[in-house]
């Protein structure tokens, strides 16, 4: 199984407009005001620019963004995909969404 | 004018119920018709078929058992029925709740004037899905139309919290309920309060202490009268039950007093006349017959402070909530082993009930909202001629800084912007202008553990200031909470036998996941015969085996428009609310057809009958792993095993009160014996772990080639600290971390390995070498061909994608299905 193929527009920093430095207390204030906005009908809310174009979002998307950062494994890859799509995206290749079975890649790994 | 919101918490216990609002500023325990804070979790029914809960269907349940029910709280989510005699009635544990719930929102409605429509119920933190999914069934019946439910330990972390300033040490949450034990490590930070870690006993409880006395009652009968009951006679268990309520109203004396009485006349007619019980408990007897209690709750924080490395004297304090958590040698006991002091000015009754109501607030659940969609918009009702406008704003806020955000609704009247004052005048928002849809965000300023009181105001676009309604709100600063947690991990089991984890424990929620799965058999269109099977599962095991079905989505050949072969993909999407609502959707990309919902199923059942043949099963592999542990001489193993014999007694016992038609014995057996299933599938594992430890070797130096080779350095700090992590699960040999941490290093050795295009055209002819056990080798054999015309042109995407189809074609002759509970995927 694969998780499905993810659009990086989702990257959680996108998703709430931060940096890659916001603090904890800045994640969880951006996050609350989305959530308090959207319900609303907020047309600003429900779209969000990114280095790779704008993307729509909603509740579901800004929680998951806001439980991905307090995650520190998480928020790590979160912090290298959002750094990586916005200094360096011509040398990013995509990454591989699946895994094949690990004994192939012991023997690809020593040859 | 403001709209004063109230947050209603419920505590539904197994042996008793509590309820309490929090207004914003502070919390009230509700009180009952009689004036007490702690509402009996009994119902009773009498022949004419009227319905009585709480302290006056207590006082039957001695004497009148047959339509007195009580403690069904662990039948939730199950099939069982029970019959209230008399009325000829039988009501299910939803229904009996939903009394007690109906019982609770009444008093609340006496105390505040309105029959409060939301609240936060608590559950057990190791509810799974069926047991929260009842609950939140109990409540709708009750007439709630919003419920959120968190769990119990997290709600009495919250209550404990909520007046503490930053501590860096964290402290534990001791809860010992009726029926089961949980204890937790929290933390505070930026004002956030997180549950680090959580472990407990799921058959450990006040009920077990008292179980102890009546053991040590029937002993002193036996001894003294020759009298020997039989629990699977109907008679005598019932007698039993008798009993126990006495010993427990003993129990409870015993807290502040010497000695207590056992006293029942004509309790038991055995053919020579009734016999009488005058028996005299000491505390000393009470000490030295439950302090092997105590102790086993003990090992279980030692376990969970162990895990998280917390040395001994770090813990700030320990709270102590629950009922037996009163007694004054548990608490000398429990202070003196986890060498902490005891928290104190808490109420250990009502603790969970009060955090269930502050968190009702952080979650802004209105008790008597009148809009569904927003629980935190305050829509007025007074100053008509003013424009509305809907506010959204945390009624408890742990940030200083946070945003209140709204929405003009009458923007046609000439609001240009919104003003924010805060009552003191030592904060003043500027002019915040309106969006063209009406909405608006405002940052304000709160003062620290106060509740801040501000004002809200229009300008038109002269500058002119207008009223709003509502023209004020509150925001009390002060400790909140995140998302409530997942409390056991959710996966969908595969035809492996595996389990691919959905969500893990601790996830906050609510939460949606989707992942693309295989089919590992083709479904004929039109063939109702035939069927994709989804099993949801729940547990904390990689093995499908060991953790409980708790949904299934089936979709029927009927339902398709067209056949899948071997091979389809699937995107399934799973998603669970706060209020336990499990739902899923299966999507068929290559048919264009996609399939909703998801039964949540009851707890399964397990027949007395199924109940001895399973046990036949785990004493022959009791016998097994003891001949292996003592030829190996390996101590843990052997240690692992010691308890063992015990649980098989208690199985046993309950067992026979199961045959004594005791339902809820035959529940405890039954989650009991899948305990001990998992303990010794555990012990199974742990006999691996040299295998294992082979081959985590080899995947440690591969990843660290490849990572080395091609990674970033975010990936290799992220090696460093997946190795870090193995090294400590190797050496407390954690076998399900072990096997988590080895899936990271895949993940990541895979991630940097298919960086190199190289990689991919490497894995294309591996996948053309193992062309004929492929599932479907004339499709494969197509796919190879287009690959390598791909890898011919260039075209770099091209053989990935035929790389990713052959994946999906790889055989599935090692599937068990037997043991993915007939899942269809993979």
């Amino acid at each position: 199984m694969t998780a499905l193929r993810r659009d990086p527009r989702t990257n959680p920093f996108f998703v709430l407009e931060l940096p890659v430095t916001a603090t904890n207390v800045e994640i969880e204030r951006a996050g609350r005001k989305l959530l308090g906005l959207l319900p609303l009908g907020s047309e600003s809310a429900r779209t969000y620019g990114t280095p790779l174009g704008a993307a729509a979002r909603d509740e579901s998307t800004v929680r998951e963004a806001m439980n991905a950062l307090r995650d520190p494994s998480r928020r790590v890859i979160a912090e290298l995909e959002a750094a990586a799509y916005r200094f360096e995206l011509p040398e990013v290749p995509p990454l591989h969404p699946g895994f094949p079975e690990a004994e192939s890649l012991c023997v690809l790994a020593k040859r | 004018m403001s709209q004063r919101t109230f947050h209603l918490g419920i505590d539904l216990g197994t042996t008793n119920s509590a309820s309490a609002i929090y207004d914003g500023e502070t919390t009230q325990v509700v009180r009952n018709a009689q004036g007490a804070t702690l509402t009996p979790s009994v119902v009773r029914i009498d022949a004419r078929g009227n319905v009585t809960t709480g302290a006056r269907a207590r006082r039957y349940l001695d004497s009148d058992p047959a339509n007195t029910r009580s403690e069904w709280k662990r039948l939730l989510g199950s099939q069982q029925s029970l019959e209230f005699a008399a009325a000829k009635v039988s009501r299910t544990p939803v229904e009996l709740s939903a009394e007690l719930l109906r019982a609770l929102r009444s008093d609340v409605e006496q105390q505040l004037g309105f029959a409060p429509t939301s609240a936060v119920i608590t559950v057990p933190a190791l509810f799974e899905v069926p047991q929260t999914g009842a609950t939140a069934e109990a409540a709708r019946l009750a007439g709630f139309e919003r419920v959120e439910m968190l769990q119990e330990p997290v709600a009495s972390a919250l209550a404990a919290g909520y007046g503490d300033e930053e501590n860096e040490r964290p402290w534990l949450v001791y809860d010992l309920g009726g029926g089961t034990f949980d204890v937790s490590l929290v933390e505070l930070r930026d004002g956030m309060l997180r549950v680090v870690g959580h472990d407990g006993d799921n058959f450990l409880g006040g009920r077990d202490f008292d179980s102890a006395l009546v053991e040590h009652v029937l002993a002193r009968l036996e001894a003294d009268e020759g009298l020997v009951v039989d629990r699977a006679n109907p008679v005598h268990a019932a007698a039993i039950r008798r009993l126990r309520v006495t010993v427990e109203d003993a129990k409870i004396e015993l807290a502040r007093a010497r000695e207590s009485a056992v006293i029942l006349d004509d309790w038991l007619d055995v053919g020579r006349g009734p016999v009488p019980i005058d028996v005299t408990l000491t505390r000393e007897a009470l000490e030295r017959l439950t302090m092997p209690l105590v102790d086993r709750s003990l090992e279980v924080c030692r376990r969970l402070l162990a895990t998280h490395g917390i040395r001994d004297g770090a813990l700030s304090r320990v709270v102590l909530v629950g009922g037996p958590t009163v007694m004054p040698h548990l608490r000398n006991r429990v202070a003196e082993a986890l060498t902490a002091p005891l928290g104190t000015g808490l109420d250990p009754m009502t603790l969970v009930a009060q955090g269930a109501a502050l968190f009702a607030a952080t979650a802004g659940l209105d008790a008597r909202a009148r809009r569904a969609t927003s629980p935190s918009v305050a829509a007025a009702s007074e100053g008509v001629d003013s424009p509305s406008v809907w506010l959204q704003f945390p009624a408890v806020s742990a940030d200083l800084e946070p945003f209140v955000v709204g929405r003009v609704l009458d923007t046609a009247r000439g609001i240009a912007s919104v003003r924010v004052r805060r009552a003191d005048g030592a904060f003043e928002s500027g002019d915040s202008p309106l969006e063209p849809d009406g909405t608006f965000a405002v940052g304000v300023v709160l003062e620290r553990r106060t509740a801040n009181h501000f004002t809200i105001e229009g300008r038109d676009s002269s500058g002119r200031v207008r009223p709003l309604r509502p023209a004020t709100f509150t925001i009390q600063h002060g400790i909140t909470i995140g998302d409530p947690p997942l409390s056991r991990t959710i996966g969908i089991a595969l035809a492996t036998g595996s389990v691919h984890t959905y969500f893990e424990r601790g996830s906050p929620l609510p939460i949606r996941r989707s992942f693309r799965h295989t089919t590992v058999e083709s479904i004929v269109a039109g063939d109702s015969g035939s069927a994709l099977t989804i099993p949801i599962v729940q547990g904390e095991s990689n093995l499908a085996r060991l953790c409980r079905v708790v949904g299934r989505l089936e979709i029927t050949g009927a339902r398709l428009t067209r056949t899948l072969p071997v091979g389809a993909e699937v995107d399934v999407t799973i998603e669970l609310d706060r209020a336990g609502h499990l739902s899923a959707t299966a999507s068929v990309p290559s048919i264009a057809q996609t399939f909703e919902g998801v039964a949540t199923l009851v707890t399964p059942q397990m027949g007395l009958e199924q109940l001895d043949e399973a046990m036949t099963d785990v004493v022959s592999r009791v016998t097994r792993l003891r001949k292996r542990a003592f030829s190996s001489g390996d101590p843990k193993m052997v240690r692992s095993l010691a308890n063992v014999d015990a649980s098989l007694a208690e199985i046993s016992a309950l067992a026979n009160a199961a045959r004594g038609h005791d339902p809820d014995a035959l529940e405890k057996c039954r989650r009991l014996f899948i305990e001990l299933d998992e303990l010794l599938a555990s012990v199974e594992d742990a006999e691996s772990i040299p295998l294992l430890l082979e081959e985590l070797e080899m995947d440690m130096s591969s990843t660290a080639h490849w990572v080395e080779m091609l990674g970033t350095e975010a990936e290799r700090r992220l090696l460093r600290d997946t190795t870090q992590a193995i090294e400590r699960a190797r050496a407390s040999k954690r076998v399900p971390e072990l096997e988590r941490l080895r899936q990271r290093l895949v993940t990541l050795r895979s991630t940097c390995y298919f960086r190199d295009p190289t990689s991919w055209e490497i894995e294309l002819e591996r996948m053309a070498g193992k062309l004929s056990t492929m599932t479907d080798a004339r499709r494969a054999d197509s796919v190879v061909r287009e690959g390598r015309r791909a890898l011919a042109a260039a075209d770099g995407d091209g053989v990935r994608a035929a790389v990713r189809s052959l994946w999906q074609l790889l055989p599935a002759t090692d599937y068990a299905s037997s043991t993915g509970h007939g899942s269809g995927l993979r």
